[in-house]
C-alpha cells in the first residue's frame, strides 16, 4: 500500500514540526547541559541564562505540536509509541517540567540557586538523551504489541538508538555553545567558542557513527538522494561551525542548526515512510499508508497546518529578532 | 480493574493539579490587558504600575503553567492509547489546533510581555499584552471544545473501531462547547478579579502604595459585583444545556431520583443512592421546575427513568455540584456588598472587609476544581459520552506499579514547584505595585 499525497503531506509536516524542535530547543537544551561551565559568576550565568529566557516556552511548543499532530495524523502510532515508550517518556517529560521552573527560579534568589543549577543541567542530559534514544528505537524497532520490561529495554539499548543518543547529545550542545558565542557577552562568547571546537570533533565522531549504523539498519535509504543531501548539510554545518569566525555575518548557530537540520532530513529520510518500525519478529510497521488518519480530516488539516506552520515562523523569527542583541547579565526586569 | 482506577487517579491528579494555574493565569492575563489598556488610554502611569505588578504576578504562574500543562498530551498516549487511536482523529486534532493557534500566540507574545517591554513602543507593548491574552482565552476556547466533544461528541461517524470525522467544525462547535466555554471563562475571571481585590486589600491594610491600591481595588469590587452575577446566569444556562443533552446527569446533579412534577431544589443534602432518596435534604419546593422550565408544575425526569448502570455516581456529583453553586453565592454576596461599600464611600476603609478579601482567594479556585470533578465523574461511566466506556480506554497492559510511581514522583515535583512559586509570589507581592519600571 503506497501513501497517497495527503498522507506523504502528513508525514512531513510532522517531520517539520519534530526537526523545528530539535532545531529550536536544541541550543536551549545545550545551554542547559552545560550551564554550571559556562557562566564563572552569577552575573555572568545570569547572561547565559539571559539568552534563552524569552525563547524557550516558545521553542517547547513545537514539542507540544509535535505530539498534537502525532496524535491527530497517525493516531494508532501515538497511542502505541506512547504506551509502549511510557516510561522513558514520562521520566523525560518530568524531567522538562522541572527543567522549566529551574529557569524561572532561578534568577529568583528565594531557593538555593545552586540546586537549580543542578536540576537545570541533569534535566537538560536527561531530556536529550531520553528522546535521541526513544527516536533511534521507533527507526530501528519497537514492539508496540509486546509490553514487558526486558523487551523495551533491549529495543531501547540497541545500536540504532544508543548512537542516535549520542549524536543527538554532541550536537545539541554544539548548538548550544554556538548560541551561547552569538549571543552572550564577549568574555564568555570567548570561552564558548574554545569549546565549540573541542566539542566539534566528537559531534562529527558520533554523527558519522550514527549515519552508518543508520544505513546498515535501514539500507534502502542508499538510494534516496535527500539521504545523502542531509549528509552533506551536517557535516558542512558541523565544519563551518568550527572554523567561521565569531564576527562572520551569518551567526555560529546558523551552521549548528544547519547540522541539526540535516541530520534530521537524513533521519526522516530513512524512516519514510514508517512512523514505528516494527521489529523483523513483529509483523507489520506502522506506516503513513497503515496508519493515519481519514483523507477527510487529512484534507482538512493539512493546509490549515501548512498556513499556521509559516505564520508561527514569522512569529518566531519577529521575537528572535527583538531579543537579538548580545544579552548583558542584567536583564530580567519584570 | 485496579489498572482502571490507578491511570483515572493518574490523569485526575495531573489535571486536577495543572488546572490551578490556567485558572489563574486566565484571570490575570485578562486583569493585566484591563489595567494596561486603562493606563495607555487616559496616560496614567497608576495604571500601568498595576498592570506591571501583576504581570509580575503572572510570570512565574504562567511557567508552572506551561511546565505542568506538557504532560497533559503525553498522558493520553501512555495511559489511555485505546482511546486515543479511537478518537485520536478528532481529538487528537483539537488539540493539534490548540497547540498551534493558542500557546504559541502565547507563548511568542509573552516573550515581549515579560521581557521586551525596553525594546518595543507602548503601543506595541500593549498590543502584545493583548495576543497573550487573546492566546490564553483561545487556549480555553479550543480545550473547552475537546472536553465538550466528550460530554456532547458530535460531527463524527465509526468506522472499522474507530471514530472518522464527518464535520470538524461541527465535533469543535458540539452543542456543550459554548456554554461550557463561558462558564468556564467566566469561572477564571472571577479568579483573576478575586485575585485583584485581595492584593489591593493587602496594600490598603499594610498602608502600602495607597495611591495605587485604592483604584486598584475600586476597580476590582466593581468586577467582583458583575462577574459572579454574571456567572449565575451563565451557570444555569450550562446547566440547561446538561439538562437537554445529559439527562442523566442533570437528574444526579439535583437529586431526582423519581420523576415528579413540581420538582424541589435541594439547597443541601446527602443522596443516598441505595434508598434513592436525599438524606437531610434542604428543600424548596417546585423551584427545580421553575427552574428548569418557568413552570412550577413542569414535569422533572428523575434518575429512573435511565438504566442504573448508566447512572454518574449520584453522591459525589450532587455533593460537588452544590459546594461550587455555594462558593458561588458568597461570591455574588462578596460582590454586593464590596459594591455596597464603593457606593458608601467606605470601600478602602473598611478594615473587617479588606481582611476578609485575601480569604476569598481559595473560593473560586476550589469552585472551579468542584465543578470539573462534577462534570467528569458525571460522565461516567462514559469517556466519551454514549459511545466509548472509559473501562474500554485505557492502556492494557499497563504496569500498577509504574502508574503508582509516576503519581509519587508527581506529587515530589508539585511540592518542590509549589514551594519555590509560594517563595517567589511572597517576595513580588511584598515589594508591592510602586518597584521597578512601570
Amino acid at each position: 500500500m503506497d501513501a497517497t499525497p495527503l498522507q506523504i503531506a502528513a508525514f512531513v509536516i510532522l517531520g517539520t514540526v519534530f526537526s523545528v524542535y530539535a532545531l529550536l530547543d536544541g541550543f536551549d537544551l545545550g545551554i542547559g547541559m552545560l550551564f554550571p561551565w559556562l557562566g564563572t559568576s552569577d552575573k555572568e550565568k545570569s547572561a547565559v541564562l539571559a539568552t534563552i529566557a524569552p525563547v524557550w516556552d516558545g521553542n517547547e511548543v513545537w514539542l507540544v505540536m509535535g505530539g498534537a499532530y502525532l496524535f491527530a495524523f497517525f493516531p494508532p502510532a501515538f497511542g502505541g509509541a506512547l504506551s509502549t515508550l511510557g516510561a522513558p517518556v514520562l521520566i523525560a517529560v518530568f524531567a522538562l517540567m522541572l527543567r522549566a521552573v529551574a529557569f524561572e527560579f532561578w534568577y529568583r534568589k528565594e531557593t538555593p540557586r545552586a540546586v537549580w543549577e543542578a536540576v537545570l543541567c541533569i534535566a537538560s542530559w536527561l531530556v536529550t538523551l531520553i528522546f535521541g534514544i526513544a527516536f533511534g528505537c521507533v527507526m530501528s524497532g519497537l514492539d508496540i504489541t509486546d509490553r514487558g520490561a526486558g523487551a523495551l529495554l533491549r529495543s531501547l539499548l540497541s545500536p540504532l538508538p544508543l548512537v542516535t543518543g549520542s549524536a543527538g547529545c554532541a550536537l545539541f550542545l554544539l548548538h548550544g555553545l554556538a548560541w551561547s558565542s552569538a549571543k552572550t557577552p564577549v568574555s564568555i562568547a570567548g570561552r564558548a567558542r574554545l569549546m565549540v571546537k573541542r566539542v566539534a570533533p566528537i559531534a562529527l565522531l558520533t554523527s558519522a557513527a550514527w549515519t552508518l549504523v543508520l544505513a546498515i539498519t535501514l539500507p534502502s535509504a542508499l538510494s534516496k538522494p535527500l539521504f545523502w543531501i542531509g549528509i552533506a548539510l551536517t557535516a558542512a554545518g558541523i565544519a563551518a561551525v568550527t572554523i567561521k569566525p565569531l564576527s562572520e555575518r551569518l551567526p555560529l548557530p546558523f551552521y549548528s542548526g544547519l547540522a541539526i537540520a540535516g541530520a534530521m532530513v537524513t533521519a526522516l529520510t530513512a524512516h519514510f515512510p514508517s512512523i514505528i518500525r516494527a521489529p523483523l519478529s513483529a509483523g507489520e510497521s506502522l506506516t503513513a499508508a497503515s496508519s493515519s488518519s481519514s483523507s477527510a480530516l487529512l484534507g482538512t488539516m493539512v493546509p490549515f497546518a501548512s498556513l499556521w506552520i509559516l505564520v508561527i515562523a514569522a512569529f518566531t523569527l519577529f521575537v528572535y529578532r527583538t531579543f537579538k542583541r548580545r544579552t548583558t547579565g542584567e536583564e530580567h526586569g519584570y | 480493574m485496579e489498572s482502571l482506577l490507578l491511570l483515572r487517579i493518574q490523569f485526575g491528579l495531573a489535571i486536577g493539579l495543572h488546572y490551578l494555574f490556567p485558572v489563574a493565569t486566565i484571570g490575570l492575563a485578562t486583569q493585566i490587558l484591563f489595567f494596561q489598556a486603562i493606563g495607555y488610554f487616559t496616560r496614567n502611569e497608576t495604571y500601568t504600575r498595576i498592570s506591571a505588578w501583576l504581570t509580575a504576578i503572572f510570570a512565574p504562574l504562567f511557567v508552572c503553567g506551561v511546565a505542568t500543562g506538557l504532560l497533559m498530551p503525553f498522558l493520553f498516549g501512555t495511559g489511555w492509547s485505546r482511546f486515543s487511536v479511537f478518537s485520536g482523529e478528532i481529538f487528537g486534532s483539537i488539540l493539534a489546533i490548540e497547540a498551534t493557534v493558542a500557546f504559541t500566540l502565547e507563548s511568542v507574545f509573552l516573550a515581549i510581555m515579560l521581557f521586551g517591554k525596553n525594546r518595543v513602543s507602548p503601543r506595541f507593548y500593549l498590543f502584545a499584552s493583548f495576543c497573550v491574552f487573546l492566546g490564553t482565552h483561545l487556549s480555553v476556547f479550543f480545550i473547552v471544545a475537546a472536553n465538550s466533544w466528550m460530554q456532547t461528541p458530535s460531527g463524527f461517524a465509526v468506522e472499522n473501531g474507530h471514530i472518522v470525522v464527518t464535520s470538524l467544525r461541527e465535533a469543535i462547535l458540539n452543542p456543550s462547547t459554548v456554554a461550557r466555554f463561558l462558564h468556564v471563562l467566566t469561572a477564571a475571571w472571577i479568579a483573576g478579579t478575586v485575585i485583584v481585590c485581595a492584593l489591593a486589600a493587602g496594600c490598603l491594610l499594610r498602608k502600602k502604595a495607597e495611591a495605587i491600591a485604592r483604584p486598584m481595588l475600586t476597580a476590582g469590587a466593581i468586577w467582583l459585583f458583575i462577574m459572579p452575577i454574571a456567572q449565575l446566569i451563565l451557570g444555569h444556562e450550562h446547566i440547561l444545556n446538561v439538562l437537554h443533552h445529559q439527562p442523566v446527569k442533570s437528574a444526579a446533579y439535583e437529586g431526582i431520583f423519581v420523576t415528579t412534577r413540581s420538582a424541589p431544589l435541594y439547597i443541601a443534602g446527602v443522596p443516598d443512592a441505595k434508598r434513592d432518596t436525599v438524606l437531610f435534604g434542604i428543600r424548596i419546593p417546585g423551584l427545580l421546575s421553575i427552574l428548569q422550565a418557568f413552570d412550577p408544575n413542569a414535569e422533572v425526569k428523575g434518575l429512573h427513568e435511565y438504566p442504573r448502570n448508566t447512572w454518574p455516581p449520584v453522591n459525589v456529583i450532587f455533593t460537588t455540584f452544590h459546594a461550587m453553586v455555594g462558593i458561588g453565592f458568597t461570591l455574588i454576596g462578596a460582590g454586593i456588598l464590596a459594591l455596597f461599600l464603593l457606593v458608601r464611600k467606605k470601600l478602602h476603609t473598611t478594615r473587617w472587609f479588606l481582611t476578609a478579601l485575601p480569604w476569598l482567594v481559595p473560593l473560586p479556585f476550589l469552585a472551579n476544581e468542584l465543578g470539573w470533578i462534577g462534570t467528569e465523574i458525571g460522565r461516567q461511566p462514559w469517556l466519551i459520552w454514549g459511545v466509548l466506556k472509559t473501562a474500554d480506554s485505557f492502556t492494557p497492559a499497563v504496569h500498577p506499579g509504574g502508574v503508582i510511581i509516576s503519581m509519587i514522583v508527581l506529587v515530589i515535583i508539585y511540592a518542590v514547584l509549589v514551594t519555590a512559586l509560594t517563595g517567589a509570589l511572597r517576595t513580588i507581592i511584598k515589594a508591592g505595585p510602586g518597584q521597578g519600571a512601570a
